[in-house]
């Protein structure tokens, strides 16, 4: 197979195990692309992309950009805050105003569930989705599963917890759905309050004690604590979420084995993660930031070729 | 007060000799419970009871699998109510009612 079986990247949910691996295989190219002294190839010079954040973005739009520049795409950007487009309202007609300067391919990522699905069925272009609201993020959750593969070899028969705030995290979603996919057994851990009731549904172990979730595990994929969406307190103190579920040097010294450490940044230092174990040999938080733009660039590149020309 | 079915939705329009707390509307929300309404109204502003009166109604629909927004183009979204779904034109107003269909076929 060298085509995606979806038109859209909308969601891992949306994705066979075949669509992952050749995501993957496309990415390893890229990666040695990338690591040349000319980082850019031609592939996409007859394509134009827009970016469009509805919602406060870095790291990840400055990674889709740069995965666009490296394979010579045209790029726009477009930008708003979440307080002046607000659900549907505007958002087709900015679409629209955008695509009639003749996009190709949109990255997205808006602050409402299903946001990319709901474009998708209004515009024609191919959808990125750079995460909706509490839903997917699934170039975060390809990036993880494919610097887990780069670390261990693969991702099938592995143990994966991922560590703190699932109720807000379309990052966990994701990963729970990419992981899946790929044979690995995946747990979750962190206060009642932040792990949905749903989630047994999706064949996802729950664990309350890091101990315990840390001894079992060959990866952990810690999450930010995300104050910002959160309306109600999840948990008494910032000190006390570090104390239970904070993961030190200390911690995992006391464990003795070696465990992945992954972040999908921004990191709270001291708070899930302390930076002695964050700028550890253990962590691959700087790998997957590096792979983030070869995943990218390989789903990216993968959709372009399904665009008529 | 106008009542039309468009596109699988309820539309209803309050003029001037309606207010908000009409038994008309009452009768017409309870008669069509398993359907999204759009409300277009003229009022340049909502009185704290007609505001609430709209957020509760919000909530009574979402919680009963359906959506509530109002159309009107003398209240932006800034200053309408936390909790309540306010645009400027009906085709705004279908677009949120499709984006929350998704939400909720999605399990949200």
């Amino acid at each position: 197979m060298s085509k995606l079986s979806v038109e859209h990247l909308l969601g891992i949910k949306y994705l066979t195990e075949e669509d992952i691996q050749l995501i993957f295989e496309t990415a390893d190219q890229f990666k040695e692309v990338i690591n040349r002294p000319i980082k850019k190839v031609p592939s996409l010079r007859d394509i134009t992309i827009a970016n469009l954040f509805f919602e406060n973005s870095t790291r990840t739009k400055l990674s889709f950009e740069l995965a666009e520049k490296r394979l010579s795409a045209d790029v726009i950007n477009f930008s708003a805050s979440q307080s002046s487009v607000k659900k549907g309202e505007t958002l087709i007609d900015t679409v629209n105003n955008i695509l009639s300067m003749k996009v190709d391919i949109v990255v997205m990522r808006h602050p409402n569930v299903g946001a990319g699905i709901f474009l998708s069925k209004h515009v024609d272009a191919k959808i990125i989705n750079a995460g909706d609201g509490t839903h997917e993020h699934p170039t975060q959750a390809l990036l993880d599963s494919y610097s887990i593969r780069e670390k261990l070899g693969s991702v099938k028969g592995k143990n994966v917890v991922i560590v703190g705030d699932i109720l807000h995290s379309r990052v966990a979603l994701s990963n729970i759905y990419a992981l899946k996919l790929q044979g690995a057994n995946v747990k979750v851990c962190g206060p009642t309050t932040l792990i949905p009731k749903y989630i047994t549904s999706l064949g996802v172990g729950v664990e309350t004690d890091i101990r315990k979730a840390l001894e079992w595990c060959d990866v952990a994929n810690v999450l930010r604590v995300q104050n910002e969406r959160m309306d109600v307190k999840y948990f008494p103190s910032t000190r006390e979420y570090s104390q239970l579920f904070g993961i030190n040097k200390e911690l995992l010294d006391s464990i003795g084995k070696e465990i992945v450490i992954m972040h999908p940044g921004p990191i709270n230092r001291g708070v899930e993660i302390t930076s002695d174990v964050a700028d550890s040999d253990s962590s691959i938080i700087l790998n997957q930031v590096e792979n983030g733009v070869a995943i990218r660039m390989a789903v990216i590149y993968l959709l372009a070729q399904q665009i008529k020309r | 007060m106008k009542l039309e079915q468009k596109n699988n939705n309820l539309v209803i329009t309050i003029d001037s000799t309606n207010t908000l707390d009409s038994p008309a509307l009452q009768t017409a929300l309870q008669e069509y419970s398993e359907q999204s309404v759009i409300l277009l109204i003229s009022s340049n502003e909502l009185s704290e009871k007609e505001s609430e009166f709209l957020v509760n109604l919000t909530k009574q629909r979402k919680a009963n699998g359906t959506s509530f927004v109002v159309v009107t183009t003398d209240i932006t979204a800034d200053e309408a109510p936390e909790g309540l779904n306010i645009v400027p034109t009906l085709l705004e107003a279908e677009d949120v009612i499709q984006m929350e269909n998704i939400e909720r076929e999605l399990g949200f």
